[in-house]
């Protein structure tokens, strides 16, 4: 077992298999050797690492990510990969906004491939589909170009 | 009042515009005149006032409304929020709908090469010029990167008497960038395909290039064997090709660095000619399109067709007749197979000796075996599945579907050692058939009296029945074999028992 400690104090024991999923948290203990210290996760909060422990747990036996997956995969590979396939998965990533990229973060300096790209793929689903001003309602942006930008906007929406 | 003799009603157009106003004897202006000034000092103060209005609001917009508003910038660093750009390019959308959306993201979209390095277009006749715009700003704004292009076009009506000169300034473009090519997926019309070779072939180079996959598009007056693909002196050498509707040996490729091919419609003597011509394709999906003159080929055939290197097959037979597909595989060897996929066979079955004589003379190590269809009986299958002892992977479905019970009941015999007699390596087996209870299949899993080390390492099973009419009674699944059942599928292994009884799914 492997104990870890969230940024708000919060202590958590994991199993070795599910902390090495975190490529971090697998180097740390690599680098301390047997030992019950604590490993503090300064850049995550227990709300956060509440669901990425989920995400772990359900995943741990999950083969690691090819290498392929970086390399010429083709389109319809790719494509494939874009979406969740998993229901689990587009249930786990239906959070708000806010939590959502929490965990991306938190992924991200975890070092966890997988949920990272995962979780890409989910911010990347909200948006397919969807025209210029529902991907501003989704994100609550404001059409911020000049007149001028504007028009040449709408000339590339229509060539394109 | 006094009135102007100068200004004969004309009013300026905008603030802007004004006129100048008239002078009286006196040396003043008219009462009107001096009224439309105050007003257009007004107006110059309101605009100025509405003018201030708008960049404030434009700079509060740029500055903190989205930057407070949008948590995708506000809170990722770039590279993430590239990564997320880039899962949404790989649906099919498109690099320009992210610059639509605002200047943050067009900033981060227009910045990064690598979200332009991917191309995929469409081309209109009617948006030629559009298109071509749109190939240069890719090829531009993706900077020095490897590129993966697809390009379509449709196939004239009249093929021989089209003229396609308006796509050759989309050659000179695919021409200038050829070097970096790490993909490129042409489907266009075969009499277009020839361009390639000359003029423009001559200055390809593709030292990059890793996938190239050539679809010919043939008009009514064309036939199949009249496409083909060359870039000239400079033979490309991709080791992943696809291709469809085009004889292998018309495509102008370095086969020898051709690691994987992935065909559809082509001839089964082109299947042949394409085990040859590749000596070390290592992969190979191949779908085919048979003609009678498949069949006399195959006739002719006086010695086996030996490919050395192949370890993947996955042959798509489409409607092939009975004794093409038995001469087929009484005439090729694989030594090297390891996965064999045969799938799609409609109109026909597959004899099970011919297979077993195939595999015989192969002598290959066959770890992975998945086919659609078979003709044959659970007993055969069990046959069969005596010749390849080294079987990892099986998937088959039996056509009328088979009674499974005595193929599972073989799966659970063991041996004094407690090992398994039958396919001891067996880890994943999917099939489709009848059973008359699932508790053998539960008991494939369990392995409660195995000795560790002999345990038969199976951890996915999906095993669905037919459809079974009104007043038939689903497969029983005893009360004992449900704990275990779901300790395994809790414990990481993938049990599937999948059959419609009226309508209903039983147990998934």
């Amino acid at each position: 077992m492997v104990i870890l400690i969230t940024s708000d104090n919060v202590k958590y024991v994991v199993e070795k298999d599910v902390a090495e999923l975190s490529v971090l948290v697998k180097n740390m203990l690599e680098d301390i050797g047997p030992s019950d210290e604590p490993i503090p996760l300064h850049n995550v909060t227990s709300t956060v690492f509440n669901k990425v422990l989920e995400y772990c747990i359900y995943h741990r036996n999950d083969p690691p990510p090819s290498d392929d997956d970086e390399g010429c995969a083709s389109p319809l590979h790719k494509y494939l990969a874009s979406h969740i396939c998993s229901e689990w998965d587009q249930r786990f990533f239906d959070v708000d906004q806010a939590l959502l990229f929490d965990i991306i973060l938190a992924a991200n300096y975890l070092d966890i491939k997988t949920l990272l790209d995962d979780a890409c793929k989910a911010v990347a689903h909200l948006i397919q589909g969807k025209s210029t001003e529902e991907i501003r309602g989704i994100f609550n942006i404001v059409n911020d170009f000049t007149p001028e930008e504007e028009a040449r906007v709408k000339k590339e929406n229509v060539s394109s | 009042m006094q009135h102007c003799t100068r200004c004969e009603g004309a009013r300026p157009r905008r603030s802007q515009d004004r006129l100048r106003p008239c002078t009286l004897k006196s040396g003043h202006p008219c009462d009107a005149c001096t009224v439309l000034k105050t007003l257009d000092d007004d107006l110059d103060e309101a605009e100025k006032r509405v003018e201030e209005l708008r960049q404030r609001r434009e700079k509060l917009v740029t500055t903190a409304v989205n930057a407070s508003h949008d948590l995708l910038v506000r809170m990722l660093p770039i590279e993430i929020i590239v990564m997320i750009f880039e899962s949404y390019l790989a649906s099919h959308e498109c690099v320009l709908s992210l610059g639509r959306i605002c200047r943050a993201w067009r900033r981060i979209a227009w910045g990064t090469p690598k979200l332009w390095a991917h191309i995929a277009i469409e081309l209109q006749p009617e948006s030629l010029a559009d298109d071509l715009y749109f190939l240069t700003t890719y090829i531009t704004r993706s900077g020095t990167l490897p590129l993966s292009i697809s390009l379509y076009a449709k196939a004239a009506e009249d093929s021989a008497t089209a003229d396609y000169s308006p796509y050759f300034p989309f050659l000179d473009a695919l021409k200038q960038c050829s070097h970096r090519w790490k993909s490129l997926e042409l489907e266009f019309p075969f009499r277009l395909l020839d361009y390639f070779k000359t003029p423009h072939g001559a200055l390809f180079r593709t030292p990059m290039l890793q996938e190239l996959a050539i679809y010919p598009i043939y008009g009514s007056d064309a036939s199949w064997d009249e496409g083909s693909f060359s870039l000239g002196p400079n033979k490309p050498s991709p080791a992943r090709l696809l291709f469809g509707q085009m004889a292998p040996k018309r495509i102008d490729v370095d086969w020898s660095r051709v690691f994987e091919v992935e065909v559809i419609g082509i001839y089964l003597q082109e299947a042949f000619e394409l085990l040859e011509c590749g000596p070390n394709i290592d992969r190979c999906d191949i779908g085919i399109y048979f003609s009678e003159s498949d069949f006399s080929f195959l006739s002719a055939l006086a010695t086996s067709a030996t490919t050395h290197r192949l370890r993947t097959l996955r042959f798509a037979l489409g409607c092939m007749e009975e004794e093409n597909i038995q001469l087929f595989f009484a005439n090729v060897t694989l030594p090297c197979l390891e996965h064999l996929e045969i799938a799609g066979i409609y109109k026909s079955s597959l004899l099970v000796d011919t297979v077993i004589s195939f595999l015989g003379r192969s002598s290959c190590p066959l770890t992975s075996f998945d086919i659609d269809r078979l003709g044959f009986s659970g007993d055969d299958l069990t046959r069969l599945l005596r010749t390849t002892p080294l079987l990892k992977e099986l998937g088959a479905n039996p056509q009328p579907p088979a009674c499974l019970d005595p193929f599972f009941e073989l799966l659970n015999e063991k041996t004094d050692e407690l090992g398994y007699k039958f396919l001891p390596l067996l880890n994943t087996l999917n099939l489709k058939g009848t059973v008359s209870s699932w508790d053998p299949v539960v008991a494939l899993c369990l392995q409660e009296d195995c000795d560790q080390s002999r345990k038969r390492p199976l951890s996915v099973v999906n095993v669905t029945g037919p459809d079974l009419k009104e007043g038939q009674r689903p497969p029983a699944l005893s009360r004992e074999a449900l704990p275990p059942a779901f300790l395994l599928t809790g414990g990481g292994t993938s049990i599937h028992f999948d059959g419609k009884y009226s309508g209903r799914t039983v147990f998934n």
